[in-house]
Parts: structure tokens; sequence; C-alpha cells
């Protein structure tokens, strides 16, 4: 009985540790809003927030960019699922998605700029024999005042995060059998997919478009990287108030206005969503079978094949940039090549390195060993099975949460510390963690705990000879994932490490408008190939672990 | 009422939080900013300086990790660059810290300020004490009024000067054989077709541009030497908006997008995007070239009346937890060594603080040895203009951002 | 008279074994034809073939006509083919009326649903036209689903095994109505179970 117990509290420990940040940063982000919080904030912040001209531009750009992008995920995803199935394009489309969700999105962000400015390389390749330009042209600029070079950025980096989470779905959906009974039915596969499938797919993959829309409309690093300077999006104008102390209430009331905002949105998508639904099933059933349209088809075909080819080339553009010395428009390729700055700039480039592997190292142990000390004690029954709570951080945007969790840590002293760092990193990447381990904790055959049991196995025995190594693949995984989650972080790293943490993700973002083309080009490659590395790692060592065992068990 | 008491309760709470927390902090340091130099340096050894300083440039990055390499070797003072994007908000975290009492046990033990973030520290008493006069190397410091009174307000040892600064601009001849000599003529450039932006204010080198377009444009000059005068603050810049009006719109951008910062201009006049390059380096061409980040045919000047030049400094917070490792890296900071390093293009290119005939023969030849290539702006070519006084960069910012920001 | 014939139809297994070998066949209306044998004997892929919905790995040669019109150029949707699977696939977010309306070609709306009404009433099912899909039984649902093909108005109706998941008391019953209301169509059945084949029917065995 009182081993029970502890272990339970065990469970909740975890629980705690994960939820205190979280409630902690709200508070730290309310209290000072309205003026509550003395020496920090002493009056409220929303009338100074209201009456800065930066205000209204701010939320009108924040919800053209964040609601364009998400809307332009969504549709590229139909589109994808529609078309793309079964070409021959979607063996590509499939290898192509695991390392573009790895890849951060400010290393992302590098090379998409690199390929779309007037300078940049897709004007260069078709410059001067297609265009006539001998100058780069001068009638768009990247990043542009309307965000649209943010939008672009947005829907490369997450549509494949919407994509595979609607592939996860579809074997629950019976798409063959749809497929061929509405086709043999008369419909064409989009009216099948818009009619038979969709319908059912939607809300099973809401959850996922909802982070999509949190995360686009309060992103920070992609904003900084590839949004308008003036004025910025709104996550972008509260960083410059937050290190005012004369706007630490603004900037909090601002951090509520934008959580709220959030808020807002999903009702509002939901609300869209209701009068989208009344309309389809008005329509769904009124015989109209839709023309087969094959050119549609080659059009989203390349549509899908344009936006990963494009990701790809932002990656290919790094490598080239990085072994760059001289590279002037209009050429396609560069005109001196040299390695020197991987050597030359070692002291630029291999401290973030290290740090980040050490965050990301840390953060991937403490995160994998909280989720199955969670998951193990919700199978033995000791601690509830709760999904929702996991979801807040990736819900609730990491400005209004992380000005707060800032506030209480400089109350406490605590700002500036690696400690402090680490956590919000572990914050961060274990909600995914969790999400991944669970599928296959709960899932995973009972009859296996019991054979072993029976065997003789003791409980710590078997934990780790039988359901480790079988659930080696998820526990891979989710800890690759948690790399490249810690990897990526920049706002946490930022706020909390009092800007002495200069990880690979702070390094780029910090230094991108002045320093060296092709050390930016190389910190962005080292920050896409850390997690790169880690995805690879988590393919090749489950395979490692279950051979000899496998090998022993034919004998 | 009861708002009220929610109030105190909020309060009292965060209070009785911060006192348990202030009785854990450790006592503060003996070290004073008149304390013997040899006990300076004799605390400093073992200690570790957390440098914020701006972190946009890989070669002042590069330099800052060779002056810490050396520091370590000679002092065992552990040298830490944070990077900051502006140092305003380091000033205002500062500030923060201030306003909670957290006077001791500081993250920043060493900053790189001059002009009005100096201003605002000096005036929030955010500085520790005047530690510059008390280096061992000041006395090979130039005496020139712009490292005594930084934007017109008086240093006062409460920081200690690093390098001098002039805006230049920077034009590919290839492109454009004779650049604009004035503000006027940059317009008509403009209109005419040339390519040009600026990086919006507050980034310090946009902030510096419409400064200097202020002075050639304005009919009261002598106003810009004083502290702002709310009062006649339009009727001076009235003709710098006019100005602005009619440029923006022809600039790269529209006047609606702009780079992020000086250096971004330079990697846009590589790309042709722009015809000028805006630089706070006499000597930034030269190392650019010589890096291969901009093509052999650019040169440096400044406009035929001359473009606003200063110095920058650094300066130690009142609650740095490292004072005496902040006193020793300043005073590196300013040895012949370190300084001639930096006037190097090679390796930074800024001009030195330092009088060179108070150095002896071989630290002087480590200097005039430098070979600042043709690239760089010809040695007493280029007339330097002072400083408005600091409080005009915040209110020439905040009219920029309320014309043009929003 | 509609009839489908097959001729000369050959499939490969990816290694380039054929698995269909020069395959013969038609059938007129009102008539039935038995395609049995074991499983992995290449029935299933016989019916995909016709569809045009064959996975892409297996090639595949030979032609097919329905009313003296070649199958092989048009699309899946263009080949008025009734396809009936061994599950009855009611689409789960839509009720009985309108997985049938689906089924229905485009009309006057109150026409549509009276047609809907009246093919439920004859089947038996009077009056479920607003019940979820859920709540049906197997033969229920079996019957609707057969309704929703045969109300799409094909030219011939496919068969994939559609009684194996019914218990044997109402297999009968689901079979006669098939045959009842499907007794102007070309039909082709697929099957391992004698039981269902009609005693008019012609039978080919696959190997």
């Amino acid at each position: 009985m009182e081993r029970r117990t502890a272990t339970s509290l065990l469970g909740w420990g975890v629980l705690l540790l994960f939820v205190a940040p979280l409630c902690a940063g709200f508070l730290g982000t309310l209290l000072p809003a309205f003026g509550l919080v003395p020496g920090l904030a002493e009056t409220e912040g929303f009338s100074v927030l209201f009456a800065d001209a930066r205000f209204w531009p701010a939320v009108r750009l924040t919800l053209q960019t964040g609601f364009l992008a998400t809307a332009l995920v969504m549709v590229l995803t139909i589109v994808c699922l529609v078309c793309v199935q079964r070409t021959r394009v979607w063996r590509w489309v499939l290898a192509s998605l695991p390392p573009l969700l790895a890849v951060p999105h400010a290393a992302l962000a590098v090379g998409v700029l690199f390929l779309i400015t007037p300078s940049g390389w897709v004007a260069r390749v078709f410059s001067p024999w297609l265009t006539g330009w001998e100058r780069p042209p001068d009638f768009w600029v990247a990043p542009d005042a309307e965000g649209m070079t943010l939008v672009l950025g947005l829907v490369v980096k997450e549509f494949p995060f919407l994509l595979l989470a609607a592939l996860a779905q579809l074997p629950s959906l019976n798409v063959e059998a749809s497929l061929s009974i509405g086709r043999t039915l008369g419909y064409s596969p989009a009216r099948c997919w818009s009619r038979l499938i969709l319908p059912q797919l939607y809300p099973r993959i809401r959850s996922t478009l909802l982070i999509i829309l949190a995360f686009n409309l309060s992103v920070v690093d992609m904003a900084l990287l590839l949004g308008p300077g003036n004025p910025p999006t709104f996550s972008v104008f509260l960083m410059s108030l937050v290190n005012d102390p004369g706007m630490r209430a603004a900037a909090s009331a601002g951090a509520l206005i934008l959580a709220l905002g959030v808020f807002a949105s999903f009702v509002g998508l939901y609300g869209l969503e209701q009068l989208i639904s009344l309309w389809a099933k008005a329509r769904r059933a009124n015989g109209r079978r839709g023309a087969t349209l094959n050119r549609w088809r080659g059009v989203g075909v390349g549509l899908v094949s344009a936006v990963l080819l494009f990701s790809v080339l932002g990656l290919v553009m790094l490598v080239l940039w990085s072994f760059t010395r001289r590279w002037r428009f209009p050429d396609a390729l560069p005109q001196q090549w040299s390695a020197a700055h991987w050597a030359t700039r070692s002291d630029v480039l291999v401290q973030p390195l290290v740090l980040s592997v050490y965050f990301a190292i840390g953060t991937m142990v403490l995160a994998i060993v909280a989720a199955v000390v969670w998951l193990e004690l919700e199978r033995l029954n000791r601690v509830p099975q709760i999904n929702s709570v996991w979801f807040i951080p990736l819900l609730v945007p990491q400005v209004t949460l992380l000005f707060g969790w800032q506030a209480v840590a400089l109350l406490m002293g605590a700002d500036g510390h690696w400690l402090t760092v680490l956590y919000s990193h572990w914050v961060y990447a274990l909600p995914y963690v969790v999400l991944i381990l669970a599928t296959a904790w709960r899932e995973h055959d009972p009859a296996w705990h019991h054979a072993a049991n029976t065997l003789g196995g003791g409980y710590w025995r078997v934990l780790s000879r039988v359901h480790m190594p079988l659930l080696a693949k998820p526990l891979c995984q989710a800890a690759a994932v948690a790399l490249a989650v810690s990897v990526a972080q920049y706002l946490p790293t930022l706020l909390l490490g009092a800007g002495r943490y200069q990880t690979l993700a702070i390094e780029l973002v910090t230094s991108f408008g002045g320093v060296d083309r092709r050390v930016i080009a190389a910190l962005a490659l080292m920050q896409s190939l850390l997690p790169l590395l880690a995805f690879f790692a988590a393919l090749i060592v489950p395979w490692i672990i279950m051979k000899p065992r496998a090998r022993a068990w034919q004998r | 009422m009861r708002t009220n008491t929610r109030k105190k309760t909020a309060k009292s709470l965060l209070f009785s939080l911060l006192a348990t927390l202030a009785l854990s902090l450790p006592t503060a340091h003996a070290i004073e900013p008149d304390s013997d130099w040899t006990a300076v340096v004799e605390e400093a050894r073992g200690q570790t300086v957390y440098f914020n300083a701006w972190g946009g440039s890989d070669r002042i990055n590069s330099y800052l990790q060779w002056a810490a390499d050396n520091l370590q070797e000679q002092y065992g003072v552990t040298l830490k660059h944070v990077k900051v994007g502006d140092i305003a908000e380091v000033v205002g975290q500062l500030e923060a810290a201030k306003q909670v009492g957290r006077n001791e046990d500081g993250n920043v033990d060493l900053m790189w300020v001059n002009g009005e973030n100096f201003a605002a520290m000096k005036r929030n008493s955010l500085t520790w004490g005047p530690f510059a006069d008390n280096l061992e190397h000041t006395n090979i410091v130039k005496d020139s009024p712009s490292i005594q009174f930084d934007f017109s307000v008086p240093v006062d040892g409460l920081e200690s000067p690093w390098g001098g600064a002039q805006l230049v601009f920077i034009h590919d001849t290839a492109v454009m054989d004779e650049p604009p000599q004035s503000a006027a003529e940059l317009l008509t450039y403009v209109v005419g077709g040339a390519r040009f932006t600026y990086p919006a204010p507050p980034a310090f080198h946009g902030t510096t541009l419409i400064k200097q377009f202020l002075i050639e444009l304005t009919d009261n000059p002598e106003a810009l030497a004083k502290p702002v005068d709310a009062a006649t603050f339009d009727e001076v810049t009235e003709p710098l908006w006019v100005y602005l009006d009619t440029l923006h719109p022809e600039l790269r951008g529209k006047g609606k997008s702009w780079p992020n910062s000086g250096e971004a201009t330079r990697q846009l006049l590589d790309d042709g995007e722009v015809d000028i390059a805006l630089s706070f380096n006499p000597n930034e061409a030269t190392a650019a070239v010589r890096s291969g980040q901009l093509p052999d045919s650019v040169r440096t000047y400044v406009f035929r009346d001359g473009t606003i030049g200063n110095t920058h400094f650094v300066t130690i917070p009142w609650n740095a937890s490292a004072k005496a490792g902040a006193m020793v890296v300043a005073n590196y900071l300013l040895s012949p060594e370190a300084q001639a390093r930096k006037a190097n293009p090679d390796y930074w290119g800024d001009p030195t603080v330092l009088d060179l005939t108070r150095l002896n023969e071989e630290d002087r030849k480590a200097f005039t040895d430098i070979d600042l290539g043709v690239w760089a702006l010809p040695i007493g070519s280029g007339k330097v203009l002072p400083e408005p006084h600091a409080s005009w960069a915040e209110a020439l910012e905040q009219a920029w951002i309320e014309r043009y920001g929003s | 008279m509609a009839t489908l014939t097959v001729t000369s139809l050959s499939i490969q297994l990816p290694g380039g074994q054929p698995m269909i070998d020069e395959l013969s066949f038609s059938v007129a209306s009102g008539e039935v034809l038995a395609l049995t044998g074991p499983s992995g004997s290449g029935k299933s892929s016989i019916l995909a073939w016709l569809t045009g919905t064959l996975a892409s790995n297996l090639k595949s040669t030979g032609t097919a006509t329905l009313d003296d019109i070649a199958l092989n150029p048009l699309s899946t949707e263009q080949r008025h083919l009734g396809l009936m699977l061994q599950q009855d696939y009611l689409f789960p977010h839509m009720t009985v009326g309108q997985n049938l309306l689906f089924g229905l070609p485009p009309g006057v709306k109150q026409e549509r649903w009276q047609k809907v009404c009246r093919s439920l009433k004859a089947a038996g099912l009077d009056g479920m036209e607003n019940r979820d899909p859920a709540t049906l039984s197997g033969g229920q649902r079996a019957r609707v689903s057969l309704l929703r093909t045969l109300l799409s108005e094909p030219k011939a109706l496919l068969l994939d095994e559609p009684f194996s998941r019914l218990d044997s008391d109402r297999r009968s019953k689901i079979r006669e109505f098939t045959w009842q209301v499907a007794s102007d169509l070309p039909i082709l059945l697929v099957t391992h179970d004698a039981d269902d084949i009609p005693p008019a029917a012609k039978t080919l065995a696959l190997r």
C-alpha cells in the first residue's frame, strides 16, 4: 500500500514539474498585465498597449499571416492527399516528410530566404538568359511588408506536419474502399475525397490544425527572420516591449491579448468549420458526380512537389552558401568555393554547437525518463490517463507563457541559469515525447508482460529486458523528436537564459541581420544536421538493438 | 475595495518571496571603482565576466573570442561575450533589476554602450562608478572631446572608451562612379533610379543616418547640441520629414520594408539590390573585400561636408557580479595589443582611441604597419561632425516610428 | 441486352509470374457468372481490373467491353459497374437515406427523396431513411448497401464475396433479395462458398 502511494506520488511529481511553470508563467503574465507586481509592473498595461501606434497594424498583420498560412497548409494537405497519392511522386513525398519535420524553423527560414529574395537562387537560375536581368529585379523584396515571405516559410514548414498527422489517421478510414465504392458509383476521385473521406478525416486532424494555427499566430523566430519589421507581427512587437522596463505591463497585457486572440481564433475556426460542414452536408448527397479532371491532378502534383522541392532546395542553399567564397548575382553557382570559414570561424560555430548538443541531450534524457515514468505508472493504474494537459504548451502561445516565466525567474533570481533553460526545453519537449510514446505504450500488448512475468522475471527485469526493447522504436523516435525540439528552441533560451546561452537557435536569429551569409548558412546547416542525425539514429538504433535478440529467439 | 485587497495579497506574496531570496544572496565584493590596481587584478583572477555586447558581426565576435583567450592567459579572467541585438534591451533589463532591488549578483558585468543608452544609464544610476580613470591604460588614451563627452553627456569616468566610429558610405564603382555627396544629392540620385535603403530606426545605422540628414537639412542646427525641447522639436525637424516623405517611396522596398542592420545593407550591395551601403566603420569595406564579401570595385567615402562620428565605450553596471574582472577586461581592451588588432581591418578595422604619440616605438609601429587598403575611407578625408545631444536619438526614433513604422 | 465481355485477360505479379493467364468470358443480362477458386487465385484482381483500380505493381493485358463499349480507356467512375465488397461500407457520416441519395443520380430534390423512400420500402426497410447506419443490423446494412449500388443505375454488377460476413440465416435471404432486384443485370460473383451460387449460374473455377 505504501509503495503504491510512493510510486503514484512520483507520477504526480512529474506532472507537477510540468504544470508548475505553466501556471507560474500564466500568473507571471497575468499579474504584471494588470500592474499588480511591485517593482516590475505597477500600472496596468492595456492602455499603454492600445495607445501604441504599432498595435493595430501588428494585429492585422498577424491575423493575415497566421490565417493565410494555416489555410494554405490545410489546402496543400488536401491537395496532396487527393492528387498525389498513387502517383510516382508519392514515394518522394513520403521520404521527404521526416527530414523536413526535423529541420528547425529558423534554419529552414534562412534557406527559404536564400531562394526567394530578388537576388536569391530562383532569380539567379533564370537570369539573365530567361529574364534578361543583369542585376536583381527591384519590384519585390523579401522579407516583404505584407508578410507573404513569412507565410511562405510557415507553409513550407507546417505542411509536412499536417500531412503526417493526416497520414497517420488514414488507415482507420478505409480510404481505398471508400474510393472504390465512390468511384464505381460514378464519383470523381476529388468528389470521393470531399464527400466521403474529408468529413471523416477532419475531426481527427483538428487538434493538429489548432496547434498549427496557434503557432502561426504567435511564432517569434521565423517572424524575426522572414516577417516584416515595421510594423512587425504581434509577437515580435511584444518582444520589443518586454525588455523595456517601463513596458513590462504593456508586454504582459499584449501576451494576454495574444493568448485570448489565439483562443478566439480557435472559436472562429470552429464556427467556420460548422458553416462549411452545413454547406457540405447539404451538397453531399445531391448526386452530382463531378468531372474527372486529370489536368487538375497534374496541377496538384506540381504544387505539392514545388513546395517540397522548395524546402529541400532551401537546405541545399545552406550547404552551397556555407562553402562559398564569392557568389554574386546572376551566377547560378558560386564563382569561388571555400571551406575556409568552417575553419576560420570555428570560434563562432563550435561553441553554439556544443551548447546546443548539451541542452538537447539533457532535454532528451529528462523528457524520456519523465514520459516513461508517467506512462508506466499510468499502465499500472497509479495515475489516471490525462491527455489534454500535455497539449497546453503547444496551444498557448510561447510568448504568453514565457513572458510570465521570465518574470518569475527574474523575481527568483533564477534567470540566466542553465537549469532554468534546460527546464524550459524539457517542458516544450515533453508533450511530444508523451504523445508519441503514449500510443505505443497503450497499444502495447499486455500479454508480453504477463508472459514475461509468468516466466519469473521481476518488475525491473521485465521492464528493461522485455518492455523497453520491444518499444525501442517509439522510444528512439521520441528521443529524436525531443532533441529536435530542444535544438529549435529560440524564445525559451533567449528569455530565460538572459542571453547567456548562445545556442545555434539564438546565434542564428540574433546574428542574422549582420553576419557573413556564409557563416549564417553554416550555423543553419548545423542546426539542421543535429536533428537529422538524430532521426537517422532513431531508424538505425532499434534495428541494432532488436537484431541479436531476434536471432537468439530464432535459435 | 476588493480589488485593492487582492492587489495587496499579491504584493505581499511577492515581497515575502523576494525577501527570502534576498537573504540567500552572497555578500558584496570589496572592490571599489578606485581600488588599488594590483588589488583589482588580484581579485579578478578566476572571475567570469559576462560582456553584453552587440553580436551582429561575426568579425567582432571573433575579435572578442581572441580577447577572451588572451585575458584567460594573461589575467586568469574568463570573458563571456553575451551577444545582444540592441544594447537598449540590456539597459532595460538593468532598470528592471534596479526596480526589483537586485543590487548584487547581476547578469551583466560589462557592456558596450554609448550615446542615448549611456545617458539613460547615467540618469538612472545604473553605472557602477568612475572606474575608467583608474585603469592602467587610461594615460595612453586620446584627449578628445568625443571621449570626454558622449553625445554631449559628460562621461565622468563612468565608461571607458573602446573605439571610434564614423558614418561612412560604401559604393560600387562598377555601378556608380560618382556617388552623391550630400543628403540633397542622395535624394536626386534615388529619385533618378539609384537603389538605396537604410535600416529602420531604432537600428543605430538608421538612427544615425536620419540624424545626419537632420544636421544637413535643419534651419536650426544649434538646437541639436542641446537636449530636445518639445516646444521646438516639430519646427526643427520639419525639413527632415519633408525630405523622408519624398525619399521613402523611391527606396528599395518602397519605404515599407527595411533591412535590419547596416551590415545587411553591405550584403545587399554585394547582391546588387542597393547601390550604396551604410557602415559605421571606415575600414569595413577593406575587411569585406578581403574576406570575399564585397567586390574589388567598392570604395568608401563620406559626404562632402562630413558625417557624424562618435566614440563607443564599455561600462560596468552597479550590480555587476565580477566588477574587478570587468575592470581588467576594460583595461585590456585599451591595451596597445588589443587596440592594434582592433584597428586592423583583417580582424575588425575600428579606429583606435589611443594617442599614438604616447606609445613606445614598437607599439606605435603595430598601428602604422596596418594596411588599410584602397577600399577603406582614405585617412584624413572624412570630416567628422559631432553627434547631436543624446536625447535626440530617442525623440527622432519615436517620431520616425510614428510616421513610418506602423 | 447488356453483356459484359472479357477477352484474353492476363495479369502478372510483380515478379513476372502469371496470376491470370489468357482468361476470356462473357456474362449477359440476367446471367450470373460465379468466379471461384482458392485465395490468391486472382478472383478479386479480376474485379479490380474491371473497375480500373488494379494495384499499379500488377501488369495486365486484355480487353473488357460492356454494351459493346470498351471499358479499358474509361476511368473507374465512367464504367458504370456496380461494386459490392465483403463489407457494406455504408458511410458513417451520412444517414441511411443520405447513403442512398449518394448513389442516386442528380435530379429534383423531392423526387430523389421519394425514390429513396420507395426503394427502402420495397426492401422491407420502411421508415429507416433517417437512421444512423451504425444502428442497423448486418442484414439491413447489406440491403442498404445493395440498394445504394443499384440506385446508381449500373450496367453490370460485380460482387466480391458480399455475403461472407453475414450469418447463415440472413445470408440466404439477402442472396434471394440480390438475385431478385438485380435480375436484369449481368452479374459477376466472386465467392468461395458454393451455397452462394444460384442454380442457374455459370461457374468459372480459377486455380
